[in-house]
């Protein structure tokens, strides 16, 4: 028998929580060998799932799902405006070495705001326990990269931004399994 | 009804393949069965992530069957599943009444 294409396999292994990877990874791989081991198939049906399977852990709030939104939460914005602000800056010599102005705070904290929303919409009201201290760290690691060239309030900023929004998140989270159907 | 309580159209068709394969309803077997019945070449992850927000909502309910060759999830139709089906069915046939398309 020939195996499964090894980076399609991949790529659902990543995605698909892991309580399910079992039978998902089961389920595809003898239906492959039932087809006759077609090699498109199998990276059609993997590519088709990878959305649905996200969205799965994301609904369920599976730890690893929320780790991963938290890190992205706290600190992909800073980084992010980093590197925007660092190819704007390349283009004007001048400024190199000034400090950030308002609008990169501004920006990150409103992005920040975004993205610990979805991020406590993840996590759960159980969840916030352990995904607020983990915003904290991943804030301050993202932070010091940036620290020097942010004013002295935007870490404060950056921090008080996640925990509500995490919270907020999570609440919304709340109302909206409540109102599902039984 | 509530808005909430119809249900989508590949959920129908989810649970109707569930109920039709009886036994035998686990993922790959439930997206076989849609694809020969309705041509649809459905994911296997969509076929899960849908039989998990039915579980979530109590409409079917899933156990690991450990005689297999390798694990498998099957699922069942509840009672709360089958209503469901029943209303959205009843829902749509009523508004199917009295329409009049050409190739139906």
């Amino acid at each position: 028998m020939n195996r499964p294409p090894v980076l399609a396999r991949l790529l659902v292994t990543l995605c698909c929580p892991s309580r399910d990877r079992v039978y998902v990874l089961g389920d595809l791989d003898a239906e492959y060998e039932l087809r006759g081991c077609r090699t498109a198939w199998y990276w059609r049906q993997a590519i088709g799932s990878v959305g649905a399977l996200v969205m799965m852990g994301a609904r369920r709030g599976d730890w690893e799902y929320g780790l991963l939104a938290v890190m992205l939460a706290a600190a992909g914005p800073p980084l992010l405006m980093e590197a925007w602000w660092s190819f704007v800056l390349s283009h004007v010599p001048l400024k190199v070495g000034g400090v950030r102005g308002t609008d990169f705070v501004v920006l990150s904290l409103a992005l920040t705001a975004l993205l610990s929303f979805g991020a406590g919409m993840i996590c759960t009201i159980r969840g916030l326990c352990r995904a607020i201290p983990t915003a904290w760290l991943f804030a301050l690691l993202a932070q010091s990269v940036v620290h020097s060239l942010v004013p002295p309030w935007f870490g404060m900023a950056s921090r008080a931004t996640l925990t509500a929004s995490l919270t907020a998140g999570a609440w919304v989270r709340r109302i909206f399994d409540r109102g599902q159907v039984a | 009804m509530a808005k909430g309580d119809f249900l989508g159209e590949f959920e129908q068709l989810i649970l109707l393949a569930v109920l039709r394969l009886a036994d035998n309803a686990y993922g790959m077997e439930v997206r076989r069965e849609i694809e020969i019945r309705t041509g649809r070449d459905a994911s296997i992850g969509a076929v899960y992530a849908t039989l998990d927000r039915l579980e979530g909502k109590g409409l079917v309910r899933s156990r690991e069957e450990s005689r297999a060759e390798r694990p498998r999830k099957l699922y069942h139709v509840t009672a709360d599943g089958t209503r469901a089906l029943a209303a959205t069915h009843r829902a749509v046939s009523s508004m199917w009444e009295g329409v009049r398309v050409p190739g139906v």
